[in-house]
């Protein structure tokens, strides 16, 4: 049984190198049938399902690898792209994290592309919250500026009420269509007054959108997401640093040498980037 | 990686570059070219700018991008010990190995060889000039050099 499936898989792989994805979804799906118990074939069809943008089912199959294989990074990578392109990227955050530490101590080359991942899941998640907190603003707007409006008309019902009864003796003289255009004056201003408090909070908010030096990558120029120090004291990303190591295994800037066991994580700073990121996802693409 | 950081570097060097550096052109993300000046009065280069044209690869700042001097109207090749007529530059830094560092960027390699004319004073091109100008062909970052002279 499991050599057919294998067999079967060999083929998927095959289709999946030529490029035609639903070929290699069939064949995978094929030999799960001849073998439920071998993870490589979930997360292969989830890959290819991946592609064809199938993310319910890619879930699926990378849940059951993860059944048969509790630690495998490609059921976490895959898992996480897509929960993200599902539109959950809390989920999407999890899933890539755990792919990410998987993949350090895996030495994977795909280190960098799940950062990436991990990334975007931020972002994704603090544009979440934005909505929601704009969301959230607009109807406190709208409230306050029906209770204006509501204070007013009963003002205004009371000058009409009286106006009618006759009663206009604390008025002063004053015509009653004049009062009634006063208080309604008023009343504009109160929500202009309040519309502009709004809207200069939103704007400061915009305006703030510089990251600080000690939060950037001096190689990529992206906000750090994982830092480690450097004999020198100097922190860098670890996954472009793993890319500059393998090339050459200096520290970048006193060209001693450096190796991955040097690394150091720098946990204050990755403190740092994440709380900043919290409250600035627009961060992961300045 | 590469363009984000090359648009990084670029939209802060539209803001401000050291004296004597100029951005001449960058329309794309893989070739940029950068006018020099030497701003001390060495007579060698008194009066004159020279073009630095850089190439990127997909790898950088992984990788070095490849830089060399080019003639144009008003530009020639700076006479130096180190760079040879047809516009290779003899810098470890440049070199892919040990020498380049992500950490530099086209502004660091500009005043880098800003700085290696600026201290010049032997009026010549390298030995064998004229047959490494033959021989050339080669991408500039993966010529060994020797670096025999470490005042230049």
């Amino acid at each position: 049984m499991a050599t057919k499936a294998e067999e079967l898989r060999l083929q998927g792989n095959a289709r999946f190198k030529l490029g035609d994805f639903a070929g290699a979804e069939k064949y995978y799906t094929q030999a799960i049938v001849k073998d439920s118990t071998n993870a490589a074939l979930f997360t292969n069809r989830s890959l290819v399902r991946l592609k064809m943008n199938m993310y319910e089912a890619v879930i699926n199959d990378c849940l059951k690898a993860l059944e048969l294989v509790p630690t495998s990074l490609k059921a976490y990578t895959n898992l996480g792209q897509a929960q993200l392109a599902l539109g959950r990227p809390g989920e999407a955050l999890s899933s890539s994290t755990t792919a990410y530490k998987l993949a350090i101590e895996q030495r994977s080359p795909s280190v960098a592309s799940i950062a990436g991942t991990c990334m975007e899941a931020k972002k994704k998640r603090w544009e979440q919250m934005e909505t929601r907190r704009i969301e959230r603003e607009c109807v406190l707007l709208r409230e306050m500026t029906d209770i204006i409006e509501k204070e007013a008309d009963t003002q205004v019902d009371k000058i009409l009420r009286k106006g009618l009864l006759g009663d206009t003796a604390g008025f002063g003289g004053t015509a009653v269509c004049v009062l009634e255009e006063e208080v309604r004056q008023g009343a504009r201003l109160k929500v202009k007054t309040l519309e502009d408090v709004f809207g200069k909070a939103e704007a400061e908010r915009c305006m703030r959108r510089e990251v600080p030096d000690y939060l950037i990558d001096t190689i990529t120029f992206n906000i750090m997401s994982d830092p480690v120090i450097t004999k020198s004291g100097h922190s860098y990303d670890r996954a472009t640093l793993l890319d500059h190591i393998r090339r050459s295994p200096t520290d970048p800037l006193t060209r001693q040498p450096l190796y991955e066991k040097d690394l150091v994580p720098n946990l204050a700073l990755r403190a740092a980037c994440e709380l900043f990121l919290k409250d600035n996802g627009w961060a992961v693409d300045w | 990686m590469y363009t984000k950081r090359l648009n990084r570097e670029l939209s802060k060097m539209n803001q401000s570059l050291p004296p004597g550096i100029s951005l001449h052109s960058a329309e794309d993300l893989v070739t940029w070219q950068m006018d020099l000046q030497v701003l001390d009065n060495n007579p060698i280069y008194a009066n004159k700018t020279f073009r630095l044209n850089f190439k990127f690869s997909n790898s950088y700042p992984i990788e070095a991008p490849e830089v060399m001097f080019v003639r144009a109207v008003d530009r020639e090749i700076p006479i130096h010990p180190h760079v040879y007529s047809n516009g290779v530059i003899c810098l470890d830094l440049l070199s892919n190995g040990n020498g380049w560092s992500p950490v530099q960027s086209v502004e660091s390699v500009c005043m880098s060889i800003q700085s290696m004319l600026t201290g010049n004073t032997k009026n010549e091109r390298p030995e064998g000039d004229a047959q490494f100008v033959l021989a050339a062909g080669r991408s500039p970052r993966d010529i060994r050099f020797v670096y025999d002279d470490p005042t230049v």
